[in-house]
């Protein structure tokens, strides 16, 4: 963990519903039974910690430029750009209309051989984070840096080539020469929260199921199973569209 | 207007793509010029923005920020910040199934919550009615709406009923200045030509640019060429639509 400051460990720790038992299925097309809500870091106390946690653990004279990503890296940026007090950019992934720009504040500040940090909330696979870099090099400017708070490691044993490539993007922006910068792991966070009884080990049982892509592919690894009955636990209804997505692949939960 | 700073109006004026000869086609018809969002880019100008709002909103009656998809979020952001104040996100929509379409919203939304509502600009007043009927169905009451700037589109024939909606909410709208000022805050710092100003002067009555009877268009083409910039293709094809010459 890349934070030092107590009193956002503190707050880290004890925030409802950071970790929530809400299934989404991913932009890679994998499954996952749980969520984090981004209410986390738009608290402003917090969100204001976050923004000086970064400055402690980046060297900012090595960048001109924060960008940050549509949408959810946008909060975080802010506050970045206010803490260090560098010019502000948002990466769309693509233009709203004809006429506008992929980047919001483009001709303002990007142009040639300019320093951009690029900043989200999470990085799991780095797709998302490498295509928008590639939007940024076109203006001339460069990405040197990617600033999250949250990392998001996966794992992958089985399915290798449905989720290979999902580990492609993260591969290359560390091996791109850039600076890779994040507060903590999704680990750490659900480990925090647990060690402060804000979730039970039920939740944090499956928390760590998630990393596993592949396990979700299929019951194999029982994952189905432990989910069903997570949910049958807290009397709570699986959503109709997690049955749904299991149905299309011919299991019926 | 609403903003008294000096510097911060010098910086306003000043700020390079305040207006820009970016012609936009959107579903309500062409408009002629744009204004780059990266004024909320620059962290002075900003907190200046902020500092303005503080002085307008009585921020002891507000419970939540809630910032609009997408032009709104970093304003809103920056007012969170200052007044410690939560925020959350209004989207249009989910992005997918199982998150939430307000980000934040079983955080800090609960009934009765008290919401100031954030956004780059109001000009028909369209979709800030349909932001805050997605609020208003989640419990709160959106009892401000701050705004950097106020676009009266003479265009709209609904306009008026819109904004008479929203008043009858009882929202109080603070924009910090109207389309009109910024034109000649613009000008007065960068000295717009004669051509661009009068496009800028009539760019709320967007039926001028429908097609070429009032002499918009070809006006435009003038402006293009007197600064030296190449026409668009997406613009190009628009002319030739509406049989302008442009070569």
């Amino acid at each position: 963990m890349n934070i030092k400051n107590l009193e956002l460990i503190e707050k880290l720790s004890s925030f409802k519903d950071v970790i929530i038992d809400n299934p989404i299925v991913s932009i890679y097309g994998n499954f996952a039974p749980g969520d984090w809500s981004r209410g986390v870091f738009l608290e402003p106390s917090i969100l204001r910690l976050i923004a000086q946690e970064f400055r402690r653990i980046i060297d900012f004279a090595k960048y001109d430029v924060i960008a940050g990503v549509d949408l959810t890296g946008v909060p975080l940026a802010t506050a970045i750009a206010l803490e260090v007090n560098k010019p502000m950019v948002i990466v769309r992934e693509k233009a709203k209309r004809l006429g506008r720009s992929a980047i919001v504040g483009d001709i303002n500040y990007l142009s040639q051989n300019k320093k951009v940090l690029l900043v989200d909330d999470a990085m799991a696979g780095g797709e998302t984070k490498l295509s928008r870099a590639q939007t940024i090099t076109q203006t001339g400017a460069k990405v040197t840096g990617v600033a999250v708070l949250l990392d998001w490691p996966v794992e992958i044993d089985r399915f290798h080539e449905k989720f290979g490539s999902m580990l492609e993007g993260k591969k290359k922006i560390l091996t791109a020469g850039w600076e890779y910068y994040h507060l903590l792991t999704i680990q750490e966070l659900a480990q925090l929260q647990l060690e402060k009884g804000t979730i039970n080990s039920d939740l944090y049982k499956l928390v760590r199921m998630w990393e596993h892509l592949d396990g979700w592919e299929d019951n194999n690894e029982g994952f189905l199973t432990a989910m069903s009955e997570y949910f049958a636990k807290c009397g709570k209804k699986l959503p109709q569209y997690v049955i749904d997505h299991f149905k299309a692949k011919g299991i019926d939960l | 207007m609403n903003v008294k700073n000096p510097k911060l109006l010098k910086r306003i004026g000043g700020f390079p793509g305040l207006f820009i000869l970016q012609p936009v086609i959107t579903s309500s018809g062409f408009i002629p010029v744009d204004q780059s969002r990266g004024i909320f880019g620059d962290p002075e100008i900003l907190n200046g923005l902020v500092e303005e709002f503080k002085r307008e909103i009585d921020f002891s009656k507000i419970d939540a920020v809630a910032g609009i998809d997408l032009a709104g979020v970093s304003l809103a952001t920056a007012i969170s910040l200052s007044v410690n104040k939560p925020l959350v996100i209004v989207r249009e929509k989910p992005k997918r199934e199982g998150r939430p379409a307000v980000i934040g919203a079983t955080d800090f939304i609960k009934n009765g919550t008290r919401i100031l509502l954030v956004d780059d600009l109001i000009a028909h007043g369209k979709s800030k009615l349909d932001r805050i009927e997605q609020l208003e169905s989640l419990g709160c009451q959106v009892t401000d709406l701050a705004v950097w700037e106020d676009i009266p589109m003479k265009r709209a024939e609904i306009k008026d009923e819109l904004r008479i909606l929203l008043r009858d909410k009882g929202i109080n709208i603070h924009a910090l200045f109207t389309f009109q000022e910024l034109v000649e805050l613009g000008n007065k710092y960068q000295h717009y030509s004669t051509d661009l100003l009068d496009i800028l002067n009539h760019f709320t009555e967007g039926w001028l640019f429908d097609d070429d009877s009032y002499g918009y268009l070809t006006k435009l083409v003038k402006v293009y060429k007197d600064t030296g910039t190449p026409i668009p293709v997406y613009v190009q094809e628009y002319l030739s639509l509406k049989k302008v010459a442009y070569e």
